[in-house]
This record gives C-alpha cells, structure tokens and sequence, in this order.
C-alpha cells in the first residue's frame, strides 16, 4: 500500500521575547492507509504541536506535509480531529453536535440525519441523540467527538490523547470501540497518548519521540495479531515491546528534566 | 431515585428562600429596634411604619407609579441602545486583531470618564427630556458592556474554534456557528450586571434637572426633609433592581438550559 500521510523534516519553532523554544524539530514519518499509528514520547515533547501541524491549526517553520499526495496548507475536512478536552458543542444536543461538521460541508438535512444517526449508532449512542452533553459522562462525550469526526468522512483521524482525561475501565472500553470502528471502516489513524500500554495494544507501529526539541526517536513495530485483548499483555512478545518504549521514554523524559534532579534519578534507576 | 433527587432540589430551592428572607428580617429588625426605642430621630431614619405611610401617600396621592415607570422606561431606553451596539461591538472586539486595536483602547479611556461627568454636557446637547436621561445611562453601560461581551467573545474555548476549523469552516462560520452561541451566555450576563448599574446611573441622571422619575422624587424629598420618602425611593429602587435581577435569571435558564451552571433562586 501507498503511503498516504508523508511528513517530512517538520520543524516548529514559537518565537519567544527571550529565546526561541524548539518544539518540534525536523520530524519525518509516513503513514499507510489504513495503519494504526501511535506516537507516545515524555511530556512536553512537541506531540501536540505535531499534531496541530498535521491538522493544519498551525503552519511549520520548516518542512513538509502531504496528505493523499496534496500539500497541507490549513485545516480540512480531509482530517478528522478528536481532541483530550471534551470539545462537544454544549448548545448542541448529541445528534445535533455528530451532524455539525456535515452542515459546514453544506450536507443536505436528510442526509446530514441519516450520516449522523448512524455513527451515533456505531459510537453506541443510540437513544442519547436528543440529550445535551452536559448530561453525558466524559466517556460518552469522547464518543459524540469520534462520531462527529467520523461523520464526515475523514482520509485520516487524528487522535490527541483522547482517552488521556477517563478513568481506566472506561479507557480500555474506548480503546476496544475506537479498534472496532478502526477495523470497520479501514480508517487510518494518527493516536497520540502518554501511556505506553495504550500505544501498544492499539498500534501497528510505535513513533517513540525523544525530549523536546521534539524529533523520532525510535520507531517499534508491533506485529501482535489482532483482533487483540487484555490479555496479550502478558504475553513475552507485549512485554518486549514495552520494555523496549518505556526504556526510551524514560530516557528521554530524564533528559527533559533538570540537570541535578536527572542526575539523582539516573543514580535510582 | 429521581423523586428523592427531586425533593432534594425543591428542599434546597425553600432553604434559600427562607435564609434570603432571613437575611431581610434581620435588616428589618434592625431598622425596627433603632427607630421604634428613639435612637434614632425620624429626621435621619424614619420608622418602618412612617415609611409605609409615606409610601401609601407617595402612591395614591403623588402618582409615584408614575415616576417609576418613567424611570423604568429611561433605563430600559438607554439600555437597550447601548446593547444593541455594544453587543456587535464587543463581538468585532473578540474577533477580530485590527478592531480590536483600534476600538479597544479607546473604550477604555471613555470607561474612565465618569457619566455623572457627562451630565452638564448631555443637557447641553439633549436638554432635559428623556433623551438627556437615555444618554446619561448609555454613556454609563456602553462602554463596559462592549469590554464585558469582547472578554466573553475572546474567552469561548479554542478548541471549538478548532472543531470548527478542522471541518474547513470559513471565518463567517466559525464565528455564526460557534464563537456566538459559544458567547450567549456569557453576554445575557453581562446584560443581567449592566442593567443593574443601570438602576444606579437613573438616579443619578434624575438628581439634576428633573421633572419626574424616582431620583426627581428623592431630590425633592431632600428638599423638603421628607425622610420617609427618600427611604420609600430607595426600597422601590431595591425592589425593581432584585426584580429585574430575577428575571434574568429565569431568561437564563429557559434560553440556556444546556448550560452546566448551577440552579440559583
């Protein structure tokens, strides 16, 4: 398969009045459709702004992105984003919130009912389209998010630590949805999370990212065969792969970290 | 378990209820006890019942519902052509860099002006009708009310704004679908405070060179030493403000019943 998401040398540097801050530097990966990809790294590494960048909220300072062969230049439809906050409309009521990117597109109402009705369906919504969100707990309002991204059809879901603000019961049933739906509808996915169990039990591939200035740092693939469960986890294969992702984010996180405190942290380990 | 959930509510509603009236009684008392045992001359702080009396004369002898309505009619007058530009302003505020520069600095050195300030020169202007009394409360809201809706406008959550943008809304629909409902309810507050300083800028604009409205009435009160009548003016005024206050509140809750905030009295 062709790839259809090529990011290539991205930099991001925010200007600041004192110094620069590189947030994302010289960054290359593809993606082929249909892949499930996560990238995981320490906090404060630049996946966000890589994201942002692939999104098209922000402009690199330097290289570039194509998607399906195209420049990205701004944001689009072509790119579904589902974000950590909740980011549900709330004058909007759940089926109202999954059609709202279909009526930016000028999507007739019938049809824009029919789409939404069912994802709604798909996300496990189904009798919920009527309430509003602050009615839904945080697991649910993620859902109206995916299938409001969904709905639209996007070539590729972009996916911010969308789970990163549930509690672990509803996080792991997320993360068996969001497989099911990946599988379904042959998406293609670009999943960014801080938790290393998360990136490996969902991926095929692992882009671990060092300390800021944020570039991959290693990339792992993980050949576990699907469909998967909890219970690969205990498998010696899954806990190769883990430790191969922990040992370099823990590296890079040290880094990131003051020189002193690094140091006595380096000793404990 | 709904029902439980229910009574819960309706519990709290009446504790409030009564605390709220709790809290009037012991004003209440306290006026009572001061005035009733002389400690106070009826000149400085009539009793309640003197008031009464006075309010009963100021009623059905003097029209005072008369001046209450046209004061009520001034304020709601200016008020509501100082939000009908202020609210589209405020939103040219928060959208947009280049208004916003322009605009913002200069609201900001006419909030400093004091509207009382403006009253020489509004009756040059306007003289001293309705008109002049409207001017009076617009110079007094305006201002704020503009800075009150761009701070709500500015403050809508970005990741909405970027919802929006990832679908490929243009600017005029990020704006119509997002950054205006995201803003309704933040402005009906700013409208529920502005009214309120409303109220004060009437009395104000009605101490000088009135013929009628409830600051006509306290001035010549003053004039008179008819204690009781000021104290009337300023419980009528108390009663509209708490009025005016409740409706909004109602106006909230039935325009904005997605909101998360809390049920208040």
């Amino acid at each position: 398969m062709k790839s259809m998401l090529e990011v290539k040398n991205l930099s991001r540097i925010y200007r600041g009045e004192k110094h620069d801050t590189r947030a994302v530097d010289n960054v290359s990966f593809k993606i082929k459709e249909g892949e499930f990809i996560s990238i995981v790294g320490p906090s404060g590494c630049g996946k966000t702004t890589l994201i942002n960048l692939i999104a098209g909220f922000e402009r690199p300072t330097k290289g570039k992105i194509s998607l399906n062969g195209e420049a990205v230049l701004s944001s689009g439809s072509d790119r579904g984003v589902v974000f950590q906050k909740y980011t549900c409309f709330p004058w909007l009521t759940v089926q109202q919130n999954v059609e709202f990117g279909l009526k930016i597109l000028g999507v007739t109402t019938e049809k824009r009912f029919e789409i939404a009705s069912d994802y709604i369906t798909t996300v496990g919504l189904a009798g919920f389209e009527h309430e509003y969100p602050k009615n839904l707990s945080g697991g649910m309002q993620q859902r109206v998010a995916l299938a409001r991204s969904l709905a639209t059809n996007p070539s590729i879901l972009l996916m911010d630590e969308p789970f990163g603000a549930l509690d672990t019961q509803t996080r792991r049933f997320m993360q068996d949805l969001l497989l099911q739906i990946w599988k379904q509808t042959n998406k293609t996915v670009l999943f960014v999370t801080h938790d290393v169990d998360e990136a490996i039990f969902m991926s095929d591939r692992v882009l671990v990212m060092s300390a800021r200035p944020g570039t991959i740092r290693e990339e792992v693939r993980v050949k576990l065969k699907r469909p998967r469960n909890v219970k690969i986890e205990f498998s010696p294969e899954y806990v190769a792969l883990k430790k191969k992702v922990q040992t370099a984010i823990t590296e890079e996180s040290l880094k990131s970290l003051n020189e002193p405190i690094g140091k006595i942290l380096e000793d404990l380990y | 378990m709904n029902v439980a959930f229910g009574n819960k509510r309706l519990r709290d509603k009446f504790k409030r209820i009564w605390f709220a009236l709790l809290g009037f009684g012991m004003l209440f008392a306290v006026w009572a006890a001061i005035t009733y045992s002389g400690l106070v001359k009826p000149l400085f702080l009539p009793s309640p019942s003197a008031v009464l009396d006075s309010a009963v004369q100021l009623f059905v002898n003097e029209q005072f519902l008369n001046d209450i309505f046209v004061s009520m009619y001034r304020i709601f007058g200016g008020f509501i052509v100082g939000s009908i530009l202020a609210i589209p302003l405020g939103l040219l505020i928060g959208t947009s860099k280049i208004v916003r520069s322009i605009v913002e600095p200069l609201i900001s050195f006419l909030r400093y002006m004091p509207a009382a300030a403006f009253i020489p020169l509004a009756i040059l202007w306007l003289g001293i009708g309705d008109i002049e009394k409207m001017f009076i409360i617009f110079i007094g809201t305006f201002p704020y009310l503009t800075l009150l809706v761009a701070d709500v406008v500015i403050r809508v959550d970005k990741n909405l704004i970027r919802v929006a943008r990832s679908f490929g809304a243009s600017r005029k629909s990020v704006v119509t679908q997002v950054v205006i409902p995201a803003s309704l309810p933040g402005i009906w507050d700013s409208l529920r405070i502005m009214v309120g300083i409303g109220w004060t800028y009437i009395i104000v604009a009605e101490l000088v060179a009135a013929r009628s409205g409830i600051g006509h009435v306290i001035i010549e009160a003053q004039r008179y030493l008819l204690t009781a009548n000021i104290i009337t003016g300023l419980i009528v005024i108390g009663i509209l403000g708490l009025v005016t206050d409740l409706l909004f509140q109602y106006g909230y809750r039935k325009f904005f019943p997605y909101t998360v905030k809390t049920e208040r009295l």
